[in-house]
Parts: C-alpha cells; structure tokens; sequence
C-alpha cells in the first residue's frame, strides 16, 4: 500500500546537555508531510526549527522519538543510515558561504554527490549532468563551472546549494532559512528557482523559515513552533484566515506589511510582548503563558495538547481544548 | 514639510580607496530632514545607505575619501567642522543606532558603566546625577527592572534588551537627530515590532527627527513620514511614504515592492536581474540602466534630473521627463 505521508515524526525529542543545564531544543513533536508538499516551518530563534530539521537529515541522532521517511525508521546515526538515504534527503543551509568549500569549482562542488552515489561514470557526463543542473537554478553553465564560490555573490553561492541538493534526485529536501541571509530581490529570485524544482521533481520538502510572509507563498502546511512545541498547525489557508493560537496571532501581527490588503490579514488587538523563554528552564505549563494576554491559572500548570479544531487543523491552548 | 531643514545633505560623493583602485559608492547623494521630522532610506546591501550615515557623523574608515558634497546640519557644514564641533555634535546633537547591539556595547564594561562614562563626559555631571539621567534613561526605553540592567553585563542581556539599551543611550539628553542604521535587522519578529514600536514613541514623544535606515520595506512604511531609495549610491525616488509604497514610480523602487513576499500570497515576483553594480566601473548614466526594462538611450549617457510627479514625490528617471 502506498503510504500518504512520505515524512512522519512521532514525539521526536532532542536534547543538548550544556554545563548550564539541558537545553530541550525540541520536546516532544509530531507532525507529517504529504507526498508532493512543502510543511512550511515557522518559528523565532531558539523554537527548535532548525534543530528538527537537523535530526530529519542526520546531522544529530534525535534524543527520543521515531522519524519515518516513506514508512522506514531512520531514527538511528547518520553513520549507520543506508547511503540510498542519504542520497534522498537533501539539505540546504542558511549560509551559502560556509556550506560550499572555497577551494573547490562549482563543477567539483555540485558533481561531488553524484560521484559519491555512483550516478555518473566518467568527468564528462558528470559535467554534463552538471551544467544541466546549473541550468535549472538559472545560472548559465558556460560562465559558472569552472568558477570558486568566492567569486560569486551570495544569491548565486545560495543558487549553488540548490544545485548540488537536487543533483542526486532527492524525493525529500529540506530548506533551511535559505533566504534570510538575501536581499529581497534576489531572495525572489532563489524562491522562485525553489518552487519551479519542486513543481518539476514532485518534490516533498520541509522549508524553515522565521518570515510568514514568505511562507505563505511557499508551502502547503504551516507548523508554528515556540520553545520546542508545535503550537499550532494547519493548512496555509485555513491558518492565515483564522490563525487561532495566541502566539501565532502576536507573531502575525508583528509582521511589516507592504499594503493595505496585507493589513486586514494582520490579527487586531493583540501587541508584542515580553521575551522568548529560555529553553533550559522554559516556564511551566504552556510555554507561552508569561506573554500571552489570555493567560489564566491552567495556562501555568498544565501544558496544552495539540488538539484538531477543525478538519487538519491543530492547536496547543486551552483556549480551544474542550476540557 | 515647512520650516528650516535640520540636515540637509547635498550632492554628497563618497569613494574607498583600495588596493583595486578607488570605488566610487556615492553618486550624488542628497537628503533633507526636518525638525522632528521621521524619514526612511531604503535600499538592498551595497546601495550606501551605511556610507551615507556614517558620512553624516563623520565616522566613515580611513580609506573614505569624500569628493565632493555637503552635508548642511543646523545651518554649518558638518564636512567642514573642525574636531571640536563635531565632537560637540556627537556628544550632543546626533546619535547613531547600529545594526548589531552586541558589537555596539563593550562587553568589558558594566551597561551602567557605559552609559556613566558617556553622560560624565557630554555633560560634565556628578556621579549621581549622571546615574539618575541613566537610569531614566534606561526607564524610557521600556526596559523592566532598569537597576539590574544598569548593574548588568552586555552578554546577560537578551538581544532585544540590548538593543533597548543601545535606544537608551542614543536618547540620553536633548538629541535633535537619530540615525537608526538597520535597528532591528537582528532581532526576531516579535522582538523586533516591540523595539520599533518603542523607538517610534520615542522619537515622537522626543520630537526628535529621525532616519530609520533598513531593507525591511514593510518596516519602513509603517514608521516613517517620508522615505527615500537608494540605489547604487544615488537616491533614485523620494516623497511621502505612502505615496512611495502605494504609487511607486521609477522602474526599480516597482521590482522591489514587488519581490517583497505578501502575506495574501500573491503572484510571486521573478526578482530584479542582474546584480547591484560593481563600484569600481559603475555603469555610465543612471545606474540602474543595465538592469532596467524601460532603457532609452539617454539612460546610457545622462544622470536624469530629478521630476515632481506628484506632490512632493519625486523620481529620477527617464521615463517620466517627456510628460
């Protein structure tokens, strides 16, 4: 049978121990990816968004908790990961400039995985299947293949990054910020060359990001995350319309907005603040409590459940939880 | 706007000289700021926004050669100033926020110890009036429990509270003139609405004028009277902001508006092409020549004079001089 859900995450745990205490980077999450989608990861530092994203990939073994990619535990090291794994799940890091090796041309860089996985035989279909990869970000081959990463600018350098992800033909990458180190200008640029891949490759992809504005552009699911929970989770449009958790419609109402349809979008009567908790010792009950308006004496002691409001609609508060 | 200008920067040429050769970043700069009068400049990285800035207080590197400008500040060149002046101007007059709370305060020092040292020396005080100033200084900024933080060390701070303080400090005294340089670009989303918010208050309940410098367009909008854009060092439109956000005239200033991510999830923008000039050989003309839709031929030989579209909003360009 063939399983919906290509990702699934159940309870997934990640703890950092530190000399100042366990930083609980991310405390018991659950949630799953379509086939064919984009899970739009949202969240402010420190919320445990790219942690997540980190453990799907195998940078970190997860503390506690299953993750399963198309039905198959992958919880265990990367050591002991198969290679067909790794070779479909991709990453794309927030830093272009740290994440591509200086000393080496573009045409090493993005044709390393394919040489690693066996996908090519000889340098010229490597350089063949390179520049057609090079072509599909919009970087033209003939000027870019035997360029460093140092001459090129970091929209470019991101556009890289794309490549080399994509060149195993991965069914599932993640996107770490890869725009918020760009100018806007060129952060259209890399997310449009972003959305005509996942349309081409019927890519499924978790995409993190702090800017919900992007992410309403981009993905089909939105997750919120504050202090290591997943406050709220929804389909893109259900969530924009009716935002219901007390943190999302603060995070939403913060957002700057360019004109006045934007405006009439943003959550009225309710103000920015306070600051975010630290993960080592997060307040009690729910996270949010000492900022949110709403708080009463449960919201302290008992943390919320992720409870179904409406159809594929999910929400931490006990503002909405029947109890 | 009526009434004197407090600064009125005029033809401003900024260039670095480096081991290349010189490049030439301002163009042609000018700016005018009234009395308690709220401005913005927008523009992607490596339009000059910074070098305009710090040319103002005189605090540009070593390698800066201005060519050719003024920069008029109550009726006196600031270019022409002799040092005891400009640090009358500093200590006094204009204070400047940067991007980068962290680097800003010296993490050595107590913030009290800071803020004494400054207050001491501008206004010649005892210790304990100096430490009343700073504590109702810190107080204005919004900053809860002020003694603990005038008792803190910069890294016990959270970002946020450390920008307040670097709010505090710009604020001290009777200022007449605040430069924000990207203020809250490090800061996260909730975070980032309070301290504009807060620094908005401020600057009006001060009466103080204000140049809010950013790439965050939607911030921008919500917080100023007027805005100008800048690109590759020459100020390509200005007027009133919302004439500027609602009715954007010259080619650039439209491609941006329109690469900004909408929270209504719009059509997405295809980005601008090509990149931001390289300063060493900037393209003759108006700048944005290369990179423009409309180019005519007089875009490849002239600077175009600025024309008044509509009511105080101007534009620099072509386009609009046949009209």
């Amino acid at each position: 049978m063939e399983n919906e859900y290509i990702l699934e995450i159940r309870n997934l745990k990640k703890y950092f121990p530190t000399p100042y205490g366990t930083v609980k980077a991310v405390d018991n999450i659950s949630l799953k990816v379509k086939k064919g989608t984009t899970m739009g990861l949202v969240g402010e530092s420190g919320s445990g968004k790219s942690t997540t994203g980190h453990v799907v990939v195998g940078l970190f073994p997860p503390t506690d908790g299953k993750i399963l990619f198309k039905g198959q535990d992958i919880s265990m090291p990367l050591e002991r990961r198969p290679k067909n794994l790794k070779r479909d799940i991709q990453m794309v890091f927030q830093d272009p400039a740290s994440s591509l090796n200086p000393k080496k041309i573009i045409r090493d860089i993005v044709g390393l995985p394919l040489k690693v996985h066996g996908m090519v035989s000889s340098r010229e279909e490597m350089e063949e299947k390179v520049s057609k990869l090079l072509e599909m970000v919009e970087l033209p081959p003939e000027d870019f293949l035997y360029r460093k990463p140092t001459d090129l600018g970091g929209g470019e350098k991101q556009a890289v990054s794309i490549a080399r992800a994509i060149a195993t033909n991965p069914s599932f990458v993640i996107f770490d910020e890869p725009t918020s180190a760009l100018d806007v200008s060129i952060q259209a640029k890399i997310i449009n060359a972003i959305l005509n891949i996942q349309k081409e490759f019927r890519l499924s992809s978790l995409f993190i990001t702090h800017d919900l504005s992007l992410m309403r552009n981009i993905s089909s699911y939105v997750a919120i995350m504050y202090l290591g929970k997943i406050c709220e989770m929804a389909p893109t449009e259900t969530f924009f319309q009716k935002p219901l958790h007390p943190y999302t419609q603060m995070l939403l109402s913060s957002v700057p907005v360019l004109t006045k349809e934007e405006e009439e979008l943003k959550p009225k009567g309710i103000k920015s603040v306070g600051e975010i908790g630290s993960p080592i010792n997060p307040p009690s009950g729910c996270r949010f409590h000492p900022r949110c308006p709403f708080a009463t004496e449960i919201c302290k002691k008992k943390e919320p459940k992720l409870v179904e409001v409406e159809p594929e609609h999910y929400v931490a508060c006990h503002l909405y939880s029947s109890e | 706007m009526n009434g004197e200008p407090l600064l009125e920067i005029k033809d401003l040429h900024v260039g670095y000289k480096t081991h290349m050769g010189i490049s030439h970043v301002l163009n042609g700069v000018h700016l005018t700021v009234h009395k308690g009068e709220r401005v913005g400049v927008i523009g992607e990285s490596g339009s000059g926004k910074t070098t305009t800035m710090k040319s103002i207080l005189r605090i540009l590197p070593s390698n800066a050669i201005i060519k050719k400008g003024e920069i008029v500040y109550n009726g006196k060149d600031v270019l022409k100033m002799s040092n005891e002046e400009l640090l009358t101007i500093r200590r006094k007059k204009i204070s400047m926020i940067f991007q980068d709370p962290t680097s800003a305060l010296n993490p050595l020092f107590k913030i009290g110890q800071i803020m004494l040292d400054i207050i001491k020396y501008s206004y010649n005080l005892e210790e304990k009036d100096a430490k009343e100033m700073a504590l109702k200084a810190l107080k204005e900024a919004a900053l809860p429990d002020p003694e603990r933080v005038f008792d803190s060390y910069p890294f016990q701070l959270s970002g946020g509270m450390r920008q307040r303080v670097c709010i505090a400090l710009a604020l001290i005294g009777e200022r007449e003139l605040i430069i924000a340089d990207e203020p809250t670009t490090n800061l996260d989303v909730t975070i980032k609405a309070q301290v504009l918010n807060l620094l908005t208050d401020l600057v009006k309940k001060k009466n103080v004028g204000w140049i809010f410098v950013s790439q965050a367009l939607g911030a921008v909008r919500e917080n100023v009277d007027r805005v100008y854009v800048m690109y590759a060092g020459n100020i390509i439109e200005w007027g009133p902001s919302e004439k500027v956000f609602s009715n954007p005239l010259h080619p650039y200033t439209q491609k941006l508006l329109e690469c900004v991510p909408k929270l209504t999830g719009k059509e997405f923008a295809k980005g601008i092409r090509g990149r931001i000039p390289n300063y060493f050989h900037p393209p003759s003309g108006c700048r944005f020549h290369p990179r423009c839709d409309y180019i005519m031929d007089n875009c490849k030989k002239n600077i175009p004079e600025p024309v008044e579209v509509e009511h105080e909003h101007f534009v620099s360009c072509y386009l609009y001089h046949r009209r």
